[in-house]
């Protein structure tokens, strides 16, 4: 297990390569996620007031 | 034609009442030229080696300046507008305002640079390619740069982003006039590099007005 | 027989243009390309990092390929789809093709940003600098200057978001135009300037124990671009279509 966290002493560079590869996907992920909650409880509270005001 | 170059005439007598446009960036070359050696030590040596460089980036930085007017004006007081609504192509007012706007500010970077040449010690067989490459690459920063202007023409703080548009466009530009230069300086010939900053000329000078047409009609929607 | 076949292209065509029949089709794969996506992810971490044999040149620092050469590949990629999304946004004004256009801009900038940043992360150990001006490295970098100056018109217009997006679109394709002349000068350039001209693949030859991984993680990123651009395009479609019935019942059925 040592051995494998270690990447033949290229240690740093393997696993920020894949670390920084996969945070930035995770922040696109999540970015996404948050965005949709926004935009759809905009669009409800849009329609909301539209039907009070009927 | 006429209107073409009606087109061309008023903006050359506008340009001409406001003379800030006009020497301003030669000012700013000038200020700038002048923290070089400040800031690297005065050794001739060293300035002649970065001089085409520097020449041609403050050239690229000094046309930046005054890219956005190239509609911004037009845009303000609305004669964009009237472009758009007369049967006069789109493109061909576009090639008017480039052509006049290079005449106000491309014109006299070119005919400053030697001026720089020398304050840098640019070896003395470059001028005549220095003045040509510039001559071939400082219209296509107006081509270029009317595509950024008319898409940033109706946002008040367009600036940067025009510069973001521009700056990658102009990479090319810059390798092969600012190449052309250190070549010359090298004791080379530089028709290659001119050779190819003239396609890049024909290129813009075909493409460039239509696509800046395109920006103008979407950004009055 | 054949007739039949072209008018359910056409038909296909015409619904897919259409943003509440876009909306609903998509549904339909975003969660699939999510799970694919992982999976061939978890896959090919594993091939890459445990089962692959170590490079006799590079050691196991070759292993930031199975993220280098992926996010590279996707970085033009997406430029292409965007750009040809840019075409007919701006030709036919189909909003569809905004929103796919617009929605690509940003994974495409991701994936651009990490090319870069993996490309540093495994150049220093073998040339022994983060940074090397040569031709890809820099195209690359131009790369991204692109997608963020596509981004920025977008933001710039941002209370009008279909005048943005087809903004955007206009500055997509004077960069799809541009990049053909910007990534040859750039090559000839840095032919020029002779500085050191190691490729990162080096003599080695690649096995196919090496090669498969690369392949998952190429597949896995593809079907991750899908789902965050069909997931962006929908709710781009969403937000510029809000008044409209459609998206009224999207919502309110929703939940």
């Amino acid at each position: 297990m040592n051995e494998f966290l270690n990447m033949g002493g290229y240690a740093v560079y393997v696993w920020s390569s894949f670390g920084v590869f996969f945070v930035a996907m995770f922040i696109d992920f999540f970015g996404l996620r948050s965005k949709e909650k926004i935009i759809k409880r905009n669009i409800k509270s849009m329609i909301k007031r539209k039907t009070n005001s009927k | 034609m006429k209107p073409f170059l009606s087109l061309v005439k008023r903006d050359l007598t506008l340009g001409l009442r406001k003379k800030s446009q006009i020497y301003q960036p030669l000012v700013f070359q000038l200020l700038v030229v002048t923290m070089f050696p400040l800031g690297l030590g005065s050794g001739a040596k060293t300035l002649a080696l970065i001089a085409p460089a520097v020449i041609w980036i403050l050239a690229l930085l000094a046309s930046l300046l005054t890219l956005d007017q190239i509609f911004k004006n037009d845009y303000d007081d609305g004669s964009v507008e009237s472009y758009v609504l007369t049967s006069y192509p789109l493109s061909m007012a576009v090639m008017a305002k480039v052509l006049a706007h290079w005449l106000l500010t491309g014109l006299p970077l070119v005919l400053f640079a030697p001026v720089l040449g020398v304050l840098l010690h640019l070896p003395s067989s470059s001028y005549g390619v220095l003045m040509l490459s510039l001559l071939i690459g400082t219209p296509i920063f107006s081509f270029i740069g009317s595509i950024g202007s008319a898409l940033t023409m109706s946002l008040k703080h367009g600036g940067l982003l025009l510069t973001v548009l521009v700056m990658p466009l102009l990479a090319p530009v810059l390798i092969f006039g600012a190449g052309a230069v250190v070549e010359s300086a090298l004791g080379n010939s530089a028709s290659q590099h001119l050779l190819l900053l003239s396609g890049m000329l024909v290129l813009s000078f075909t493409l460039v007005p239509f696509a800046s047409a395109a920006a103008i009609k979407i950004n009055l929607e | 027989m054949k007739k039949q076949r072209t008018n359910a292209i056409v038909t296909l065509y015409h619904k897919l243009g259409s943003p509440p029949s876009f909306y609903r089709i998509s549904g339909y794969f975003l969660k699939w390309l999510l799970l694919i996506s992982i999976a061939l992810t978890c896959w090919g971490l594993y091939d890459g990092l445990v089962l692959a044999p170590a490079d006799y040149q590079q050691g196991d620092s070759f292993r930031i390929i199975y993220v280098h050469v992926p996010a590279a590949w996707m970085s033009m990629f997406i430029y292409a789809v965007m750009g040809i999304a840019a075409i007919i946004a701006i030709i036919w004004r189909m909003k569809v093709a905004e929103a796919v256009m617009i929605a690509s801009a940003p994974i495409g900038a991701w994936f651009t940003f990490l090319a870069l940043v993996t490309g540093s992360l495994w150049g220093k150990p073998m040339w022994g600098t983060w940074w090397e001006w040569d031709a890809r490295m820099t195209s690359e970098l131009i790369l991204l200057f692109l997608y963020i100056g596509i981004m920025a018109t977008y933001g710039a217009f941002s209370e009008d978001a279909r005048k943005a997006a087809r903004m955007a679109a206009l500055v997509a394709v004077v960069g799809l135009v541009n990049l053909p002349i910007i990534h040859f000068s750039v090559k000839w350039w840095s032919s020029i300037h002779q500085g050191t001209t190691v490729s990162l693949t080096g003599e080695s030859h690649i096995t196919w124990e090496m090669l498969r991984p690369l392949l998952y993680m190429a597949f896995a990123t593809k079907f991750y671009y899908g789902y965050s651009m069909l997931k962006r395009a929908r709710l781009y479609l969403l937000e510029t279509e809000s008044q409209k019935k459609w998206a009224h019942t999207v919502i309110t059925e929703n939940k």
